[in-house]
């Protein structure tokens, strides 16, 4: 009898431990804390639609990333609106009206000059661009064409380059095609250099 | 027929000896068959293809086979989002422990240790039809369908479709017994074997509630009353609450790995998909009509009319379980569908039952034929690498 009471009374104990045991993991897992900001980003919160790996938002200034798939660096920071990288093309498109680059930078101490080039355009579109929401420039963007801005200085941390699309068309309006996502500029390389540094 | 059969099983003293007969016949011939397809496929494609264990054994099996050789990732490299963290231990690591012993290749212990489990799943389906449907033809027919069936050859792979069933009857049976530490132990190494492993829990309650019912016939019945019940019985309070522990062992593992105890679950987003109402899913593939949606779709029709059947004959711990097991991938797409059907074996026994019912008992052996025949065609796919077969 005694015996029973003390392996009924250890089955409790046991389950009770095992419910707090997996109460506390349950905690650790809806607070993780040893991720990367990259990590989180993509695959929890589904704010990075590329994924960079860990540490890979981290630039720097000077280096050259492409956005077609047969060179190296590949770009992947984008937050939205961008066609997926396609081994056919040779620079990836935007979709949409708004297209986003996010960078974890360090501080300039200088003025900076973000240059990209274009591939491709759709006919009719004009874009403005940004970076942290403060606009860079508009232009009416023309195929295998430079562009290149200045930022008078950057701050370490976040920085957040958009594209704003005005009129995108979908290849199906134009008759090209059945695709009827909405295309704006197709780009195939981005630099952010340091005033007066070369690339 | 349906006569003979049962006369054939009925007795007890040679019931458990023809049990085991029928399982080892059927595994073996149908996994002769199996090679004997692809032997056909190769004699067609010679030039590209590769061996029956390396033909069998594609699409997830790399995952499985990165976590049997180096373990789970510690980070997923860039550009590469998917990880083998969605892929649940208890497989992997049993076939690493064999490789460990024996030195033998994972796929080749992962396709004998499977096809092993096979005959462990229709035994042990065939003692729980028998227990809770009291019928041998439905088990016999059961039997067949897992064997001959269509995606039959998923249970000789280096998927965890063989474990996952076994552990699953072993801990439904052990609950009908009532044997309360069997089902908690079978349980916890279901919950490792996959991500919808831990969702029996809910089969565990809705039959408990039935037992109280059952048991208290006699008796007023009230939530305190129910809860004295419940918690009188430590085995019962103990058992379930070892079913999670295999799911939370993995999470902590992970979280001691790469920082995060659910990445099973977010790295799923790797995969694409946006988790929406599986009926709105359904219904944009049979509205999208072609032959693959059309296809999926039907699987999931069958499988939500077999749950309704379920209900319909009290079996209702089942009918959650398959609802549960049927809704979860159908809210996100309907790939894999008729695999999660055959896989989860409770679908396929209320197809049985539901086939055995008087007025369309002639149909059960066209249910068993046409799933057989369709095997063939099935197979053909998986070995063309036909993504409809994932």
């Amino acid at each position: 009898m005694k015996k029973k009471t003390i392996i009924k009374a250890a089955a409790y104990i046991i389950s009770v431990l095992l419910v707090l045991s997996y109460l506390y993991i349950l905690w650790q897992g809806m607070h993780p804390e040893n991720i990367s900001k990259e990590y989180r980003m993509y695959y929890i919160e589904h704010t990075l639609k590329d994924w960079p790996g860990n540490g890979g938002l981290h630039y720097t200034y000077g280096t050259i990333e492409y956005f077609d798939m047969e060179q190296e660096p590949q770009i992947k920071r984008s937050v939205g609106g961008w066609a997926e990288p396609d081994e056919e093309e040779p620079g990836r498109w935007t979709v949409g009206e708004n297209a986003g680059l996010l960078y974890d930078i360090d501080d300039s101490n200088g003025p900076v000059i973000v240059a990209f080039t274009t591939t491709k355009v759709m006919p009719g579109v004009s874009v403005e661009f940004t970076a942290n929401g403060e606009v860079l420039g508009s232009f009416e963007p023309e195929a295998d064409s430079e562009y290149s801005f200045e930022i008078q200085s950057l701050s370490a941390g976040e920085l957040l380059l958009e594209f704003h699309i005005t009129n995108p068309v979908s290849p199906k309006e134009l008759g090209l095609s059945q695709n009827d996502s909405k295309y704006g500029v197709q780009l195939k390389s981005l630099v952010i250099r340091q005033e007066g540094g070369s690339v | 027929m349906s006569e003979r059969i049962e006369k054939y099983f009925e007795n007890p003293q040679t019931h458990v000896r023809r049990i085991v007969l029928f399982a080892i016949v059927s595994v073996f011939l149908s996994r002769g068959i199996i090679f004997l397809m692809y032997e056909i496929y190769a004699s067609v494609y010679s030039e590209s293809a590769g061996t029956w264990l390396q033909e069998l054994n594609t699409w997830d099996t790399g995952w499985y086979r990165t976590i049997i050789n180096k373990g789970y990732y510690e980070a997923a490299e860039a550009g590469k989002s998917q990880a083998n963290w969605a892929f649940f231990p208890l497989l992997p690591l049993i076939v690493r422990g064999i490789h460990q012993l024996t030195g033998l290749e994972a796929t080749l212990i992962a396709t004998i240790m499977n096809t092993i489990l096979l005959i462990g799943i229709v035994m042990i389906a065939f003692a729980y039809i028998y227990e809770t449907r009291k019928s041998a033809v439905q088990a016999f027919c059961v039997g067949l369908i897992f064997t001959f069936g269509a995606y039959s050859f998923y249970f000789s792979i280096l998927y965890s479709e063989s474990l996952y069933l076994i552990l699953l009857l072993i801990t439904l049976f052990a609950l009908e017994r009532r044997e309360y530490l069997l089902m908690g132990l079978a349980g916890a190494f279901l919950s490792a074997t996959r991500n919808t492993g831990i969702m029996v829990v809910f089969a565990v309650g809705v039959k408990v509630i039935m037992n109280y019912i059952e048991d208290q016939k006699e008796r007023k019945k009230s939530l305190p009353d129910f809860l004295k019940y419940v918690f009188g019985d430590w085995k019962l309070v103990l058992g379930v609450c070892m079913i999670p522990a295999g799911l939370f062992a993995f999470m902590a593992y992970l979280g001691m790995r790469m920082g995060d105890p659910l990445s099973f679950l977010h790295v799923q987003t790797a995969w694409g998909g946006q988790t929406g109402n599986p009926f709105v899913v359904l219904g944009r593939a049979l509205m999208k009509g072609d032959f693959g949606d059309l296809y999926l779709a039907v699987w999931a029709l069958a499988g939500l009319g077999i749950t309704v059947f379920l209900i319909w004959k009290k079996h209702l711990h089942e009918a959650v379980l398959a609802l549960i097991l049927l809704l979860i991938p159908m809210s996100v797409r309907l790939q894999s569908m008729p695999r999660y059907f055959i896989g989860s074996g409770i679908f396929v026994w209320g197809a049985a039952e539901l086939f055995y019912a008087k007025k369309i008992r002639f149909l059960m052996p066209v249910l068993v034929a046409g799933l057989a025949i369709m095997e063939f065609w099935c197979l053909w796919q998986w070995f063309a690498n036909n993504s409809l077969m994932v």
